[in-house]
This record gives structure tokens, C-alpha cells and sequence, in this order.
């Protein structure tokens, strides 16, 4: 029995050095969250305020010539995210958000609002890091169909330009995106990464012009959109104080139906971005650079019958309708204490698209410009506030072919009146929020 | 003599046993790394793979929202870029013709 005893107490003895060896074991490379630190959840929310004025209202294409216009928006974001790591080789991130919007529309004979709660968003993850020089991931997205798809009468009005106010469409379907990846480090430094998503998007309805001259006058559409398959590849460093990382992303998609019927395939998308920070001795901040080129292939579009005018089928349009679209983004963050502050700008600009400025199909270049200040607090251990303000320019270069002929939906028809002249816009956007861990 | 059978039998589980957590002991004895490590055993730059492998998610699903991506609020704006660069047509249904989709 002694015996049996001593043995027992050995298995004791070597269970407990097994614990001891769980305790943070402090290196120079990485540091281990104990126990109390293996889940984390944050709370985060945002105000945000954006206003613009315009030499028309939009859409450019249906406002009234001479009416200037003007809108803004409210946007209130608010996310819960929980991190955690039930044993030490597994990572699960699981991230849920919503949100609440209200968007209106001043313009003369464009004016309306809506207000309504955004889509809701998710996503969970699941890293594995029991491999040595390999880290598989699997995360799957979701779009849980909470806004307002269907905007009818003259709320239509209160979708906005998308480079003016940040939510211009306020509802979509059910929507899971599936995405696998893995990172590959190459050294502690110089990380490889590759992935591959799947995005099936839900049907949802929305309303639909019935007559050319009243476009209040609407009845609902079933829109199924296309679904998206997107290989993506990365290649991120770190060199002393400079981090860059370069990314990839091929897309394709398959056709968006209207009612049942094929209507429209976007072209394959090409994206490329490098992304760059330079961290500065003492208290000089850090410097960060975005730099990013998208293209996308000619679409498929509906034909119609020159003589009856009934659709046909889907095949590529004639000359690419998607512009070339080139971004930088510059921000520079000083060190203040427990502040960083600093300025920053951005430039976007999409060339005009291949069709022929006489059709009226062609879409002229615009730019977008942007200039502000960023300021992030940490408040408390476990609090940060940040804070932005920006001042927007944006340009729509001239299109004042005042008779254009339609090459796609009434082919060959003149539209007389369809020109649009050079427009210039600007606007703020202002936002203010808080980061809350517990 | 049953008794002895009972005694060795839990000597040689407790001897396994200890075994086991001293090979677990010397792997936990290893500096633990964040987000794994690489092929010869070092620690991976933390901010810098968990960075990569948050860029691969959102750019491998482009289209999950027109609303937002699923990140924190704090971070729309820096992964803002994308929406800028795919384009999610959000038109008031047209004058004549189809629904833009």
C-alpha cells in the first residue's frame, strides 16, 4: 500500500510540473497570455457624420441640370469581437456587427431618406498553429439581410455616391463566404500567405421602375446576385522599422439573375496593393502608404433583338465598361504620450472606360481626393478612442455629348439630353469612437 | 499476489505517465510563440502574420457585404480600400431598360 501511495504521489508530483510549464514563459520573441488572458472580448462603436454638396445631385445622369446638390449621412457601426484560445495550438476570432444609418438627400426633384439598421456582419475564424512553419486557417462570413433592400418612392433618392458618404446601399440578402487559407513563414519576419473564398449571395428584392418619366413609380424585382470565387496571395516583411506587405486577389463571378433572367457577369477582377509603414526613432511616429490598381475584364451584358427589342442572351459587351481605378493612401501618426496624432491623404482616381464618349455607355474619369487629420487615445489599459476628420474633393471629368447613342439596352437609339457636364464636388466626414476590452 | 499484480500494473501506468509529462514538460518548457513558428522553430512576427492572414480574409471575400466587412469599426477605414476598388453597383434603378444589378 506504501508503495501504491508513493506512486500516486508521483503522478501527482509530475502533473504539477506539467502546470508550472503552462506559466507565461517570458522570451524576447513572443509572450504567452496566461490562463485569465486566453479569452478577450472587445466592444467597439463609431459616430460618423458626413455632409456634401455637389454641381448636381445624384445620380448625375437624372438630376435636374440646373439644381444643385446636397446630402448626408449618419452612420453608427457597433462590433463585438471575442478572441480566444481554448488550447495553446488553436486560435478562434469570432467578430459580429451592426449598425444604424440614416441618409438624406436635399437635392431638388432627387430629395428623400431613409433610416433603417444596417446588414448585419460575421465572421469566425479558426487558426491551427500545431505546424512548424505552416499555419492553416478557415473562416467563414456572413451578411445577415437586416437593412432595407427595396427603397420605395423617394427614399430610391437617399442612395448617395459611394466616394461621398460611406453607406450607399442599405440592404442586400443572406450572404456566407466561406474562405481556407494558410500562412507560410518563411523566417520569423517574411511571411508568405495564400487563400481561397467562396461567396454564395442570397436573392433579395428590390423595387424597380416601371416608366421611363416617373421613376417613383415602381414594383418589386427579385435580384439574385452573382456568386464570387477569389484566389488571393500575399507576401509580407519586416525589415528593422519598415513592415510591407503586397497583395493579390483574382475574382470571378458567376451571372446575377433579374426576376429569373441572366441580366449581367462582371468581368474577372484583378487587384494589387502594397501596403507600407515606416516606424521613425523617439517620438517622429510612424509613416504608412497604401498603394493599390484595380482592374476588371469586360462584363457580359443582356442583348436585345435590333427588331423586337426582346433580350436575347448574355455576351460580352464590345468595349470594356470598367474603368481602371488607382489609390493612395498617406497617413503619418506623431507620438504624444499616450496620444498619436497626425495628418493624412488620400487620392483616387478612375480613368474613363473604354466605350466611346458618344454612347451612352462611356463613363469619364473621376477623382477622388481626400485630406485630414487622425488622432488615437489610449484612454485606459483597456480602452482606446480614436478620432477623424477629412475634407473631400471629388471630380467627374466632363461628359456633355448631349446625344448619345445606347449601344446595349435599346440598341442604337438616340437618348437626347443624356450629357453630363464636368462636375465637382466636396464634402466632411467626421467620426469619433472607442475600443473597450474586457 | 494480487496485491503485487495491482502495485506494478499502477507503477508501470505511473512510470508511462510520468514519461508522457516530461516530454510535455520539455515541449511547454519551449518559448511559445503567438502565431506559430516556422520551419526551423523560431517565433512568427505576431502583428505581422495575424495582419496577413486578416488581409487574405477580407480580400478573399469582396463581395460578403456592401454594408461593411466583418472588422472592428476602428479598422473601416484602413480596409476601406477595397470597396473603393471593387465596384458593387448601388444605382437607383434606371430610366428605361432593366435593373442596374
Amino acid at each position: 500500500m506504501k508503495t501504491l501511495l508513493i506512486t500516486l504521489l508521483a503522478l501527482f508530483a509530475s502533473a504539477s510540473g506539467s502546470w508550472a510549464a503552462d506559466l507565461p514563459v517570458p522570451t524576447p520573441v513572443a509572450k504567452e497570455a496566461d490562463a485569465s488572458d486566453r479569452w478577450k472580448l472587445t466592444a467597439a462603436t463609431d459616430f460618423r457624420y458626413f455632409s456634401w454638396s455637389s454641381d448636381r445631385g445624384y445620380p448625375t445622369s437624372t438630376a435636374l441640370p440646373n439644381a444643385r446638390g446636397s446630402g448626408s449621412e449618419i452612420y453608427i457601426p457597433f462590433a463585438a469581437q471575442l478572441v480566444g484560445r481554448p488550447v495553446d495550438d488553436v486560435k478562434i476570432e469570432i467578430l459580429g456587427r451592426g449598425g444604424w444609418v440614416r441618409a438624406t438627400q436635399s437635392t431638388e426633384g432627387l430629395s428623400g431618406e431613409v433610416r433603417t439598421t444596417t446588414d448585419t456582419v460575421a465572421n469566425a475564424t479558426v487558426t491551427y498553429f500545431g505546424f512548424d512553419g505552416f499555419q492553416p486557417f478557415a473562416s467563414v462570413a456572413f451578411n445577415f439581410p437586416t437593412g432595407k433592400a427595396a427603397l420605395y418612392g423617394t427614399a430610391a433618392n437617399a442612395r448617395m455616391d459611394p466616394d461621398l458618404v460611406e453607406i450607399s446601399s442599405f440592404g442586400e440578402g443572406y450572404n456566407v463566404g466561406p474562405t481556407f487559407g494558410f500562412n507560410v513563414p518563411i523566417t520569423g519576419d517574411l511571411i508568405a500567405s495564400a487563400s481561397v473564398g467562396y461567396t454564395k449571395r442570397g436573392n433579395f428584392t428590390r423595387e424597380k421602375s416601371l416608366t421611363p418619366v416617373d421613376p417613383n413609380l415602381q414594383s418589386a424585382a427579385v435580384i439574385d446576385p452573382g456568386d464570387v470565387l477569389t484566389f488571393t496571395g500575399s507576401l509580407g516583411a519586416q525589415m528593422g522599422s519598415l513592415t510591407a506587405k503586397i497583395t493579390g486577389a483574382v475574382s470571378t463571378e458567376t451571372d446575377t439573375r433579374v426576376d429569373g433572367m441572366a441580366t449581367f457577369r462582371p468581368g474577372q477582377r484583378l487587384v494589387a496593393t502594397g501596403e507600407f509603414a515606416y516606424e521613425w526613432p523617439d517620438k517622429w511616429g510612424t509613416t504608412s502608404l497604401t498603394a493599390s490598381f484595380a482592374h476588371a475584364k469586360s462584363n457580359k451584358v443582356l442583348y436585345t433583338d435590333m427588331a423586337t427589342l426582346n433580350p436575347i442572351a448574355l455576351d460580352t459587351e464590345p468595349f470594356n465598361s470598367n474603368s481602371n481605378a488607382y489609390l493612395v493612401n498617406f497617413q503619418h501618426l506623431f507620438a504624444l504620450g499616450v496620444a498619436s496624432i497626425g495628418p493624412l491623404a488620400t487620392y483616387l482616381h478612375r480613368d474613363q472606360n473604354s466605350y466611346n464618349s458618344a454612347t451612352l455607355q462611356f463613363v469619364p474619369a473621376k477623382t477622388r481626393q481626400t485630406v485630414g487629420m487622425l488622432a488615437q487615445i489610449a484612454a485606459h489599459d483597456r480602452v482606446t478612442l480614436s478620432a477623424r476628420v477629412e475634407r473631400v474633393w471629388t471630380h467627374l471629368a466632363d461628359d456633355s455629348f448631349d446625344n448619345k447613342t445606347s449601344l446595349l439596352l435599346i440598341p442604337n437609339s438616340i437618348i437626347p439630353g443624356s450629357g453630363v457636364p464636368a462636375i465637382s464636388s466636396n464634402g466632411w466626414q467626421l467620426s469619433g469612437g472607442f475600443n473597450f476590452t474586457f | 499476489m494480487r496485491s503485487n499484480y495491482l502495485i506494478r500494473a499502477v507503477q508501470v501506468a505511473g512510470l508511462a505517465t510520468f514519461g508522457l509529462f516530461m516530454v510535455l514538460d520539455l515541449a511547454a518548457a519551449q518559448p511559445r510563440c503567438l502565431e506559430g513558428r516556422t520551419a526551423n522553430g523560431a517565433c512568427v512576427n505576431a502583428p505581422l502574420a495575424g495582419g496577413m492572414r486578416q488581409t487574405s480574409i477580407v480580400f478573399s471575400q469582396p463581395k460578403i457585404s456592401q454594408t461593411a466587412y466583418p472588422i472592428l469599426p476602428v479598422l473601416d477605414f484602413h480596409y476601406r480600400y477595397p470597396h473603393q476598388l471593387t465596384f458593387i453597383p448601388t444605382l437607383p434603378t434606371p430610366i428605361a431598360g432593366p435593373p442596374i444589378p
